[in-house]
This record gives C-alpha cells, sequence and structure tokens, in this order.
C-alpha cells in the first residue's frame, strides 16, 4: 500500500508541477485535493479510534458499525477521487 | 491480415447510431471513461491482491483458494464493467481507434490477458495451497501482474499516441 502511495504522489505531483497554475486554479483539481484530504481525515479518524480495538474484533464476520461505516466512506471517496480526475482531463 | 478481416465490422459499428450517439459528446465519453476507471479499479485491484499472495508478499496467512472466493465478485464485476464501458468507448469512434498501433496491441495484450486468467489464472488461484509448487505460483503472479499493467499501460499510450 505504501508503495502504491508513494507512486501516486510522485507522478501525481509531476503531473501537477506540469500544469501548476492551470491545476490549481481549476474547480476538478480543487475537488480532487479536498477529497484526498478526506480520504486521509477518515482513515486518520479509524486508526486513532475503532481500530484501537481492532483486537477485539478482528476475526468477527461483521465488523463493528464504525468500522464499516469507515470502509463505506473510504470507498465512496476513493472512487469519487477517481471520477473528478477523469472529469477534470477533459476541463483543463 | 487479421485486422483487416474485422475492418468491415468496425466500420458498420462505428457507423450505427449507437456510434455517431457517443461520438459526438464529449461528456459522455468522458462518463465511459469515469466507468472504464472504475472497472479496471476493480479487476487490478483484485489482481494485485491475488498476486502479491501467490508472490507470498501479501496476506501469507491467508489461503490462497478462499481469497480468491471472497474476492471473485469484485472482480467479475470489474472485469465486466472495463469490457462493457471499453466496448462502448470503441464504438463511440471505431475507425479511428481500430488503425491505432496502440490500441491493436492493447487488445492485443487483453487477449492473451484473458486467456491466462481463465486458464492458468484461474487453475491456480483455486488450487488449494500446496497443490503447485511454490515457484509456479510466483510464476503466475509475475505473469498476471506484467499482462495486466500491459494492458493498462498500452490503454494510456492509446490517448497520447
Amino acid at each position: 500500500m505504501f508503495a502504491g502511495f508513494a507512486i501516486m504522489f510522485l507522478s501525481g505531483g509531476l503531473l501537477f508541477w506540469s500544469h501548476a497554475l492551470k491545476c490549481y486554479q481549476s474547480n476538478y483539481f480543487r475537488a480532487k485535493v479536498a477529497l484526498l484530504l478526506l480520504a486521509g481525515l477518515n482513515i486518520l479518524v479509524y486508526h486513532l479510534t475503532i481500530d484501537r480495538r481492532s483486537e477485539e474484533w478482528g476475526k468477527a464476520a461483521t465488523p463493528p458499525l464504525p468500522a464499516r461505516i469507515s470502509g463505506f466512506v473510504s470507498l465512496v471517496l476513493w472512487f469519487s477521487i477517481i471520477a473528478v480526475g477523469r472529469i477534470f482531463a477533459y476541463h483543463l | 491480415v487479421f485486422w483487416q478481416v474485422l475492418q468491415p465490422f468496425v466500420n458498420w459499428l462505428g457507423a450505427t447510431s449507437l456510434g455517431t450517439w457517443l461520438g459526438e459528446s464529449t461528456d459522455r465519453v468522458a462518463w465511459l471513461f469515469v466507468f472504464h476507471l472504475f472497472g479496471l479499479t476493480l479487476l487490478l485491484g483484485t489482481t494485485i491482491v491475488m498476486s502479491l499472495r501467490l508472490l507470498s508478499l501479501a496476506l501469507r496467512s491467508y489461503p490462497i483458494a478462499q481469497l480468491t472466493r471472497d474476492l471473485a465478485p469484485w472482480r467479475t464485476a470489474g472485469l465486466l464493467l472495463s469490457l462493457t464501458s471499453g466496448g462502448l468507448i470503441f464504438t463511440g469512434g471505431a475507425a479511428g481507434y481500430y488503425e491505432g498501433q496502440w490500441f491493436r496491441l492493447k487488445m492485443t495484450i487483453l487477449a492473451v490477458a484473458l486467456i491466462f486468467n481463465f486458464t492458468f489464472f484461474r487453475m491456480v488461484t483455486r488450487a488449494d495451497d500446496g497443490r503447485f509448487s511454490p515457484l509456479f505460483n510466483k510464476l503466475t503472479g509475475c505473469v498476471a501482474l506484467l499482462l495486466w499493467f500491459g494492458v493498462g499501460a498500452a490503454g494510456r499510450a492509446i490517448a497520447y499516441f
């Protein structure tokens, strides 16, 4: 997972650099960055709260509701990031 | 010769009302690409997890056959979504895509990847642990990753060259 993050971060950073001003002024780009930050916030909250007690539920077939909410929010955010990123390319 | 045989079908497909309807709107194609990416996220994501397991680089305590069963619905959904959206994108610009070298390369690798998927990869990822040698598992994982990343890379090149 860290490998994936590193590749995305580096290549995405370089893509941004190549059209920095145009990207920065685009609402699609801003929405994408906001969604990325939300995804980071979601996983931070997860690790600081329900994940702390994962020994208690880690082997359960159905994790507790807060963990399932984290998972659902994560999926929605990441798929939105893909959609916004793709549409963004058509408005650059 | 093979590519020439399909040319009349491609010309017909691009000229259908669906083909012209899709081709005349950038927005429609843009949304098809979004769904194409959703599909390939599911397909590649699950393929990477299964291949890393075959390479014993991840989820080592999880039996491969169980992992395959758990991921199967998502992987199938990803494959169907990629193929459907990809087919529609192609329909919206059939003749143009068809003559591209990168498009042809992508379709060639895709054909190999699909054949590999439904033969070796399917057999190895459904087998109980220990049925095949670790080397054979690793080889299968490597080839699967190379093929699917090859499809992705060639696909990306279509847009630029």
